[in-house]
């Protein structure tokens, strides 16, 4: 840890090495990633099943979530949303999480002052995640709809 | 509602800023690994939230370790599985594992 007091602008001392790593790091593992959903449909393509499902025949919160990436990251949002509703819901908070990881890695100080740190967003989350994996296992045409 | 932290006087509030939630890792690891766990990392994330706006310090902080273990168990479980998976298709069970699980695998 070391303090600019050189006056040798504030980034190359405010911003540890091993931070600016770990974001080069994270931004190439996310860039591929993307490129492997853009470029490959997991529908065709021999991607990792889900555990849950194949060893208990439900649908977990998370089923459907690699068809969906590919679906927004082609742009059809419907069929993203059909796939997994809970993916595109969250993308944006996955995405605001990020960035602010980011930030506080960048400033060197952790404001954690924002939503994600709101217990009623909390709770939120909690219940709609565990709402969604009920609703998705039900036989009727939500849950047909909500199930990958 | 919301602890401006740092406050005003630059001290900060009683047993400092917020513990790591693990929010955003948890859900993550829930939509992702397709395990369990995940909720269990959701729901001690919120708990994190909780038990700081409630003034809990040290709840927070246990709330935020348990938050942290789940999240942890969930992605490297995930992870074994995927590495497993890998193998597995190189050495050639790729087609008896797609034919052999039908799991809604044809809905275009």
């Amino acid at each position: 840890m070391t303090d600019s007091t050189t006056g040798k602008g504030r980034w190359a001392f405010t911003l540890p090495q091993r931070a600016a790593g770990v974001v080069a790091l994270g931004l190439l593992a996310g860039l591929a990633l993307a490129a492997l959903y853009f470029r490959l449909d997991p529908a065709r393509y021999p991607f990792p099943r889900c555990p849950f499902y194949l060893l208990t025949g439900l649908y977990c919160p998370g089923c459907g979530t690699q068809r969906a990436l590919h679906a927004l990251l082609h742009g059809r949002l419907c069929q993203a949303a059909s796939l997994n509703l809970l993916a595109v819901l969250y993308a944006p908070v996955l995405v605001f999480g990020a960035a602010d990881g980011v930030r506080a890695l960048a400033t060197g100080q952790v404001r954690r002052t924002s939503f994600l740190y709101h217990p009623g967003f909390g709770w939120l989350i909690v219940i709609t995640t565990v709402l969604f994996a009920v609703l998705r296992n039900l036989p009727s045409a939500l849950g047909t709809w909500l199930a990958p | 509602m919301e602890q401006n932290y740092p406050s005003p006087t630059g001290m900060p509030p009683v047993g400092g800023p917020p513990p790591k939630n693990w929010l955003v890792e948890s859900i993550l690891v829930t939509i992702f690994c397709c395990l369990p766990f995940g909720i269990a990392g959701i729901v001690n994330a919120a708990n994190v939230n909780s038990r700081y706006s409630l003034g809990d310090y040290a709840g927070a902080v246990r709330a935020s370790e348990q938050a942290a273990k789940w999240t942890k168990i969930g992605f490297f479980i995930w992870l074994a599985g995927t590495v497993i998976w890998i193998v597995m298709m190189m050495l050639g069970f790729g087609g008896a594992m797609l034919s052999g699980f039908g799991d809604g695998f044809n809905n275009r």
